[in-house]
């Protein structure tokens, strides 16, 4: 089973992990991304995500896709944020079920490396004094 | 022809529209809109360094030419997770 969106509402993280595997699986495996606080020094007040959203759907899908077929995992979830992410809350939720661990451990790793590549969503940090935009720092 | 460029983050930011309607000559490619793009909307600089383009939806390169219709998206590397 493959779940894929973005979502400007925050992520109900126990619920949607729950959800995830079937009796046959051994493992359920999951990434959570969360804003930090600080970033070079400068305290972070919160993240706002900005997504090309359709695009960003495709892109997440054909990493589930991928995966789904490079490892023999059950069940892949993707959920990405949009909008204001606060630090504390969740920027991203993966989450993968195997029958075994390292099939799923290795599944996870490649999912979140490959969003942090491909899909087309931005992070701004909002500070007390300004923002900017992360990206424009690589 | 017509084609519609949307610019995201601090391209954005820079080019000063999140979507606009472009009119540019046949066999136009990306390359050509993004040049029109920097002479019209980003003050003549080169400032958009590092950029990415999509074509409806898939990325693709400088030297993609664009159709009627096109969707053209100009956006920095993603820094999403």
């Amino acid at each position: 089973m493959k779940t894929i969106r973005l979502q400007n509402d925050p992520i109900d993280c126990a619920a949607l992990i729950a959800a995830t595997g079937t009796v046959e699986d051994g493992a359920v495996l999951t990434f959570i991304g969360t804003p930090r606080r600080d970033s070079a020094g400068r305290p972070v007040e919160h993240l706002f995500y900005e997504a090309y959203e359709e695009m960003a759907q495709k892109e997440m899908d054909k990493i589930a896709d991928e995966a789904l077929s490079s490892w023999p995992i059950t069940d892949c979830l993707i959920i990405h944020r949009t909008g204001r992410v606060d630090p504390g809350q969740m920027s991203i939720l993966i989450a993968v079920s195997a029958h075994h661990r390292d099939e799923g451990f290795a599944a996870l790793r490649f999912i979140i490396d490959t969003v942090k590549k491909t899909v087309p969503i931005w992070k701004k940090e909002v500070y007390a004094d300004g923002s900017e935009w992360v990206s424009d720092r690589v | 022809m017509k084609i519609t460029i949307k610019a995201f983050a601090s391209v954005k930011d820079l080019c000063g529209f999140s979507e606009r309607e472009f009119e540019l000559p046949e066999h136009a490619t990306a390359d050509d809109a993004v040049r029109r793009v920097e002479r019209e909307c980003a003050g003549g600089s080169a400032g958009i360094e590092s950029l990415l383009l999509a074509v409806n939806e898939e990325y693709c390169r400088g030297d993609r030419v664009l159709a009627e219709n096109d969707i053209l998206a100009l956006f920095p590397p993603v820094s999403g997770g």
